[in-house]
């Protein structure tokens, strides 16, 4: 459960950065996210690579990817009205979902990279796939949380979603934050990609849509726009799923998912770490 | 000339909110922009600083042409501004506010950022070393770590006076910034300009309600009065021309 907290977790931040700067919801991210494990799907059979290589590759695939989608789709909308920019990203999400469908119209099979050798830790036994996937995830999250928090790039992305139309005005471009925020928040979704193909071998073109709806929720039951709200996030909803599915049938789980998000928005409409926005006037 | 101003317009939709405006500013000069509510002011400063578009005219800093280019260019450029109506990232630390400002400036790229190299930390020292410097220049050293929104209200104006400086302007726009001051800050002001300006090396255009400030603190003033220049001259010579009195008596009485 851990293991999908971390992957929910890693596609969550993606949702909330990108909403932190432009207050939009990239609805293509989950298919971004999909395409992640496409990357390492052709990594993995095609390029033979490592599992290191594999995860750099589809970060680094998503990553272009989020930066494209971001500079050809949205960008010549910003200023649009905010629907405007919904029904494109839910268009782009679509088209990254049909364009794979043409290249991969069957599901696809990753192939094992991992042994199933078991680690007892204290009373619990993970895979050691889990544990990895867990560290990495964690890893991903402290480097993240270190560049907003401690780097110049994590200052300019702050200031933007604390009030983006002076941020000029310090000598700083926005479209090159928005582009790295894409870029970071895409290539975190690639990375979850591929740890969510090893996990759950059999991928297809339209794997990334409730995946990402769940990350969504994540981002939102932890505050969206609040970097740690979004880790949060995450791993309380890879808990509360699993749980769930201990339970209750397993079909049960995603009305689990959505009834949480709904009682939680009743009683803390701003997510756990969320503030409410002061109107500007 | 630092700043030449020719033939500048604009227009919101139907609405022109400056018509066929020309001044030029001399390096080190302090002058004055007046005039009442809705006469163009803002809208000038708004052109210079590329916020919006000029929709004909030119503005040329050091023979430089301004228009057209995007406001992060022409900040680079040496030219920053405050705001009529304060505006910080609030929810950033006061140090953050000021050492934003230096980011653009800064040489480092995000590799020496990320693995903190010497370069980095160097430079990181010394963006804190010379914000820290400003903030006490401005009586905001013990508030360092609060976020910007939480400062009173005089405080906040010296906060975003200071990022201003911090940009390392050769021009400095102020936009009304004893707009709700007191006569007793609005005395602390005015001697803050002239020495701001002074240790800077500043050119300072001036937005300003406040009469006895303006014929003070500038060495000329600029009239506006519905987006065009009625009058131009020493804080003496505007006040005693019959233009400038008709517009503001006019409206006040
Ligand atoms: N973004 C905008 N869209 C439409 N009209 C605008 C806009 N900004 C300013 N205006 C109009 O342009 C005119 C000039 O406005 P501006 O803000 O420059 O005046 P000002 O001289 O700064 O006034 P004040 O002393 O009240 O600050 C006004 O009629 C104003 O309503
Ligand atoms: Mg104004």
């Amino acid at each position: 459960m851990l293991q999908l907290g971390s992957i929910y977790a890693l596609i969550a931040l993606g949702y909330t950065m990108v909403y932190g700067v432009l207050q939009m919801i990239n609805f293509a991210h989950g298919d971004i996210f999909m395409l992640g494990a496409f990357m390492c799907f052709f990594s993995l059979t095609v390029l033979k690579t490592s599992l290191g290589q594999t995860l750099l590759i589809s970060m680094f695939g998503a990553a272009l990817l989020g930066v494209m989608t971001e500079r050809f789709a949205y960008r010549p909308l910003r200023y649009a009205p905010k629907v405007s920019a919904i029904i494109t990203a839910l268009g782009v999400g679509m088209f990254l979902e049909n364009f794979t469908l043409a290249l991969s119209p069957y599901p696809k099979h990753i192939p094992s990279v991992f042994n199933g050798k078991q680690l007892v830790m204290g009373g619990l036994t993970m895979s050691s796939l889990q544990v990895l996937t867990i560290v990495l995830a964690v890893g991903l999250m402290i480097v993240l949380d270190i560049i907003v928090f401690k780097t110049k790039l994590g200052m300019a992305l702050r200031a933007i979603s604390s009030d983006a139309a002076i941020v000029p005005l310090m000598g700083i471009s926005v479209n090159k934050v928005v582009s790295m925020t894409f870029a970071i928040g895409a290539g975190l979704g690639g990375a979850a990609g591929t740890l969510y193909a090893i996990a759950y071998p059999v991928i297809d073109p339209y794997m990334g849509v409730m995946v990402g709806w769940k990350a969504f929720i994540s981002a939102v039951i932890g505050g969206i726009g609040n970097i740690r709200g979004a880790m949060l996030g995450g791993f309380i909803l890879g808990f509360v799923e699993v749980f769930a599915a201990v339970l209750l049938p397993s079909t049960y789980r995603d009305v689990v998912a959505f009834s949480l998000l709904m009682i939680l928005l009743i009683y803390r409409p701003y997510g756990l770490l969320g503030r409410p926005k002061t109107l500007k006037v | 000339m630092l700043l030449v101003i020719d033939n500048l317009s604009h227009s919101f939709g139907g609405l022109a909110a400056l018509t066929n405006i020309s001044i030029v500013v001399p390096e080190h000069q302090l002058l004055g922009i007046i005039g009442p509510n809705g006469s163009g002011k803002t809208t000038l400063f708004n052109l210079i600083t590329g916020m919006y578009r000029a929709s004909s005219g030119s503005i040329r800093l050091k023979g430089q042409e301004l228009v057209g280019r995007a406001p992060a260019a022409i900040t680079r450029m040496a030219v920053a501004r405050t705001f009529q109506n304060i505006r910080l990232f609030k929810t950033l630390s006061v140090l953050d506010n000021v050492r934003i400002a230096r980011y653009g400036k800064a040489a480092c790229g995000p590799f020496d950022t990320l693995f903190r190299t010497g370069r980095f930390l160097k430079e990181e020292g010394l963006i804190i070393d010379q914000a820290m410097e400003l903030l006490t220049l401005f009586e905001l050293d013990r508030y360092v770590e609060a976020p910007a929104g939480s400062l009173p209200y005089g405080q906040q104006r010296q906060l975003e006076f200071a990022r201003a400086l911090a940009t390392d302007p050769v021009l400095l726009l102020l936009d009304e910034p004893a707009a709700g001051m007191n006569p007793y800050e609005v005395g602390k002001l005015n001697e803050q300009l002239q020495w701001v300006a002074k240790r800077f090396a500043l050119t300072i255009i001036l937005i300003e309600h406040h009469m006895g400030l303006v014929m003070e603190v500038c060495q000329r003033v600029v009239v506006l009065d519905f987006g065009v220049v009625i009058a131009e001259g020493t804080p003496e010579e505007v006040r005693n021309d019959p233009r400038v009195i008709d517009v503001y008596l006019g409206k006040g009485s």
